[in-house]
């Protein structure tokens, strides 16, 4: 299947965009994150800075609750940091409105979950179209970008399949398709396999891989696993919200 | 787009059945009673024959005698239309009938209430009647005083037993009249122009209606203009005549009366200057009002019903926020979704109004009540549907829009 | 555990401030119907003081507007009467206005000297109203010859409830009642010369207003529209058509149009009945759909909190305590819903907007809609509660 992958990849077009040689695709300058509540204030993250290349396959590991997902979330332009700034492709988003923030996520990110959030309601080949629906296109488009995704993730014979009839290896496949779908330069994976045996698992981050390897994204991905980590270019490691050595 | 919003609109609803069932009742109740009660508006003063001008024909409904220490209100005398207001310019056609009022009259042992209506010849052709039988009486016939009548459909079923009627005698207010025509049944609530039997003014029992004294007594007058651009003109010269009208006595000291639509008129003694001409917009404003009013215990219904599921969907509406979709995009779609459920509710709504208007209409709370589901009625039923679907959407699509992304995908909504 | 209660409806105020909104309006609106429902009762329950039974009232139309009789007119109007109480079948014949059951009153208003406004509906009728519509006098006497002779003043009778509103306790015969004209005006002041048990004028439903009679006089320059002829027992429609055609001769150039009071009863209690039934029946439909919503609402929350409620089971929390918590918590959104309601429905006894209704009838609408309030909450609570009693603890274990 992997094999399969591959050999396809090398015939089809390159699905995710090459970055161009310059600015890093995304880097955070002195970041900070605190919750506060009413009574207590938690520190997700301190004064972090990180770069990561254009291209580059990058681990976040930690024990739980040292802010990786916090940080995810403020690479992906889904959480804004208290204090800081973060740049997507050399531009500082800090001061984005929503609406900008939206459009920015909805062409240069994608999103792949640990418990997929696919659409139950939803088909598959409707599910990968779902960022699309947030550009201006023609239906027809939509579902040949959508089609091909799917092709990418070897799913061509499920598109009219409901989530809920698909394991969970296949499901996340989905949402790794719909993560490439409109084609962004920047892959956010928050534990895509923390939810899938080792098999399952390992097709995902092969599937990654590839993406990273063939078509030149750039991939962050926050996992607990060190034999998964250990197939990545770097490993960043975070503790208690600061970046360790 | 679209398409896909409506499906997980469909999807969303149908999942739990108990929730489709609970909101669809809410929705089609709420819709139905104001599709009723726009059914009932419509009846009074929709157009349809025989009102083939309505929106060029105005009417005095009331008139007032006032003075500082007295008021004397009521549809206006035959004489105060007939000796100050003809030949008004621009004025193409103009009737004098008398308000529907009820006589009885006496049939084998036994009472029967018909409502008569007293009117000059122009009345049959100012308003198009469509004759079963026969025709009316002209002015000709009205000037000699000729005891001719048009009756409705209903009167010819009771008195001739549904046979030709015209030629023969009906005999009723101790006076007997020759049937000249007969015409459909024609609601009282359309109080201007319906009736049971229509009557030449001249079969009056005596002339003392045509005393100049007369200013109040019950009879009603409609001006026809060329055009309806040509309205204010003569709204502007009635009141004018209407100050040449000598007072009848010391404790009056004007007498206002405008030709004007039914809706002006409710306008004007509810909410406007009595002594000058209104417009309809405040009793539209009021009657929106109430309609809203109507509407905010099922909006806090369905507003609660859809906010309780919002956890249900907080893993899509995470994704959609992840991958671009902005806030008013959000917006866009729940509100779009929620007008879907209120049309679907729509559809249910006419059916229950429908069934409600038959059974009005055989209730006999008034003769002759037709109330109907016509494509103006339709129209309105959906207009409320879309307003409510907006109203009752607009909280709820705020709320879920503004749930934090990541928070959402945590799978909390709190 | 109220406190805890609190707290927890507290906590989680957004979604229950939309609770307490909607229970809220509910309650409003209960409390509307609930009131006039009370206050439509109350006037059922009250004496009518009025026979209506075969009494036919006679509607004269004189062609054109007559404030005032002339010699002549006055003259054709005894001759009317006259004729009808020349029939076989006639027992009485009374002339009057405003006649009962036609919808139309007058009313009026004066204030007493302590500053207390009255108002009051009246009439004005000939001596024989009391006999044709068996009034009951309690006080003094009704109309008579003897008014004829009276000087200074103009004679009323009025009815018990007018005579407490304006007399209290005291004896109200020969008493002034209303205001002297301000302006010094010759109009006498009239003076009551007896009380009627009760007497409204359009029946049971009927405003409960105190009323006021006026000597009308058959040689009197007031004009009057309305003919009562009280008939033999079992007489029919032929009758009345004989009636009109007797008046019609004597009267060739009015209009004439009889009817038993029963009939306009009908139509007149139709005209007060049917309103309340299309309220009725759109309360009864919104209870029905506010108590369906609210059960929604109550079983979603428990799908959503089978975590927590599922933990306090693991701790050793009973069924019951479980149960309790649920209902507890809706029970306290809706004393801030009824509490919040109170102010605004309370103010209508304070402020008295209509005049007509009685601050009791008031409180008892408000306490019934109270208890309904609560009664509703409770039932849409039952369910969702139960559901939330079979939550097993290992369920909020498992649930994400």
């Amino acid at each position: 299947m992997n094999l399969a992958t591959a050999l396809k990849a090398q015939e089809t077009p390159r699905i995710v965009a090459a970055a161009p040689a310059g600015p890093p695709a995304i880097s955070l300058r002195g970041v900070e994150k605190v919750y506060r509540t009413d009574r207590i204030e938690t520190v997700a993250l301190q004064s972090l800075n990180l770069e990561v290349g254009s291209g580059e396959f990058l681990s976040i590991m930690g024990p739980s609750g040292c802010g990786k997902s916090t940080l995810l979330n403020v690479m992906g332009l889904l959480d804004r940091p208290s204090n800081g700034e973060v740049s997507l492709g050399g531009r500082v988003v800090s001061s984005y409105r929503d609406k900008d923030l939206a459009a920015l996520r909805n062409k240069e990110i994608g999103f792949v979950f640990q418990s997929f959030h696919l659409i139950n309601d939803l088909t598959v080949v409707d599910n990968v179209e779902l960022p699309l629906l947030y550009r201006t296109m023609s239906g027809r488009e939509r579902r040949r970008l959508a089609l091909e995704a799917l092709d990418r993730v070897s799913l061509s014979s499920r598109v009219h399949h409901f989530p809920t009839q698909l394991s969970g290896g296949q499901q996340q496949r989905v949402a790794v398709a719909r993560a490439i779908v409109g084609k962004p330069r920047l892959l956010l994976a928050d534990e895509p396999t923390g939810n899938l045996d080792s098999a399952m698992g390992d097709e995902i981050i092969g599937i990654l891989t590839e993406l990273n390897e063939r078509d030149g994204a750039t991939v962050v991905m926050v996992t607990h696993d060190e034999r998964q980590a250990a197939k990545t270019q770097r490993i960043v490691r975070l503790f208690d919200g600061r970046q360790v050595h | 787009m679209l398409r896909s919003t409506l499906l997980i609109a469909w999807k969303v609803l149908t999942r739990r059945k108990f929730f489709a069932g609970v909101s669809l009742f809410g929705i089609a109740f709420t819709l139905g009673v104001l599709t009723v009660a726009a059914a009932l508006f419509d009846q009074v003063v929709g157009a349809r024959p025989p009102e083939v001008n309505a929106h060029r024909t105005i009417g005095v409904y009331s008139v007032m005698l006032g003075g500082e220490h007295m008021q004397n209100n009521g549809p206006g005398g035959y004489a105060l239309f007939d000796r100050f207001t003809r030949g008004i310019p621009n004025v193409e056609l103009m009737s004098i009938h008398s308000m529907p009022y009820s006589v009885f009259s006496y049939q084998g042992g036994s009472r029967r209430k018909l409502y008569f209506k007293k009117t000059d010849g122009e009345f049959w052709n100012l308003l198009r009647f469509d004759f079963l039988e026969g025709g009316p009486y002209t002015e000709k016939d009205v000037a000699e005083g000729r005891f001719l009548a048009v009756i409705n459909e209903a009167t010819r079923e009771r008195y001739f037993a549904g046979g030709p009627a015209v030629g023969k005698t009906l005999e009723a207010d101790g006076q007997t009249f020759t049937v000249a025509g007969v015409v459909p049944n024609l609601s009282l609530l359309r109080f201007a122009v319906g009736a049971d039997v229509w009557v030449p003014h001249t079969t009056s029992r005596s002339t003392r209606y045509r005393l100049e004294s007369e200013l109040i007594g019950g009879y009603t007058a409609f001006y026809l203009a060329r055009s309806k651009a040509d309205i204010p003109g003569i709204q502007a010269e009635f009141v004018s005549r209407m100050k040449t009208v000598p007072l009848p006595s010391k404790q009056y000291d004007r007498i206002v009366a405008v030709p004007e639509t039914v809706l002006q008129n409710v306008s004007r003694n509810l909410f406007g200057n009595r002594d000058a001409v209104a417009s309809s917009k405040p009793i539209l404003i009021a009657l929106a009002l109430f309609t809203v009013a109507f509407m905010v215990l099922p909006t806090l219904n369905l507003v609660n019903l859809t906010v309780s599921r919002t956890l249900e969907r907080s893993s899509e509406i995470g994704v959609r926020r992840a991958f671009g979709a902005s806030r008013g995009a959000l917006v866009w779609q729940f509100l779009v979704e929620n007008v879907f459920l209120t049309f679907l509710g729509a559809a249910f709504a006419f059916v229950f109004a429908g069934i409600t208007l038959a059974v009005l209409n055989r209730a006999d709370l008034l003769p002759y009540m037709q109330l109907e589901l016509n494509a103006r009625v339709m129209a309105v039923g959906l207009f409320l549907a879309l307003f409510f679907g907006v109203f009752s959407g607009a909280y709820p699509a705020y709320r879920l829009s503004r749930l934090d992304p990541v928070t959402a995908l945590r799978g909390g909504a709190h | 555990m109220i406190r805890h209660l609190f707290v927890l409806v507290w906590n989680r105020k957004r979604t229950n401030a939309l609770l307490a909104a909607e229970l809220f309006v509910s309650f409003l609106v209960l409390f509307g119907v609930v009131t006039t429902a009370v206050y439509t009762a109350r006037k059922w329950s009250l004496p009518v003081g009025v026979v209506y039974r075969d009494v036919i009232d006679v509607e004269i139309d004189t062609q054109g507007e007559r404030r005032k009789f002339t010699p002549a007119d006055s003259e054709l109007f005894r001759q009317v009467a006259a004729a009808a109480r020349a029939l076989p079948e006639v027992e009485g014949v009374a002339a009057g206005n405003p006649a009962p059951f036609t919808q139309s009153s007058w009313r009026t208003d004066f204030r007493l000297e302590n500053g207390r406004q009255v108002r009051y509906a009246a009439g004005a009728v000939t001596d024989e109203w009391a006999d044709v519509l068996s009034l009951q006098v309690t006080r003094g006497r009704f109309f008579s010859r003897e008014d004829d002779a009276a000087k200074g003043f103009r004679p009323m009778v009025i009815t018990e409830q007018l005579a407490h509103e304006v007399f209290g306790d005291a004896d109200p015969i020969g008493k002034e009642l209303g205001e002297r004209a301000p302006d010094g005006s010759e109009e006498e002041p009239y003076k009551v010369v007896g009380v009627l048990a009760a007497y409204r004028q359009n029946g049971e439903l009927d405003e409960p207003i105190g009323y006021g009679l006026q000597r009308l006089r058959w040689d009197g320059e007031r004009s009057t529209d309305h003919m009562l002829v009280r008939v033999r027992p079992g007489t029919t429609a032929a009758f009345e058509e004989r009636l009109v055609k007797t008046l019609q001769n004597v009267a060739k150039d009015w209009a004439f149009r009889a009817q038993p009071l029963s009939a306009s009863r009908e139509v007149t209690n139709r005209l007060y009945v049917v309103p309340l039934i299309l309220l009725g029946g759109i309360a009864g439909f919104f209870a029905l759909m506010v108590a369906l919503g609210l059960i929604g609402v109550l079983w979603q929350n428990v799908t959503q909190r089978t975590r927590e409620i599922g933990l306090r089971r693991a701790k050793g929390a009973a069924a019951a305590n479980v149960r309790r918590q649920v209902i507890g918590e809706i029970a306290a959104v809706t004393t801030f819903a009824v509490g919040l309601g109170s102010v605004f429905a309370l103010q209508l006894p304070i402020l008295a907007p209509f005049d007509f209704v009685s601050g009791g009838t008031y409180l008892v609408g408000y306490a019934i809609s109270v208890v309904l309030v609560y009664a509703l909450a409770f039932v849409c609570a039952l369910y969702p509660a139960h559901l939330a009693t079979r939550v097993a603890p290992a369920e909020a274990l498992r649930y994400e």
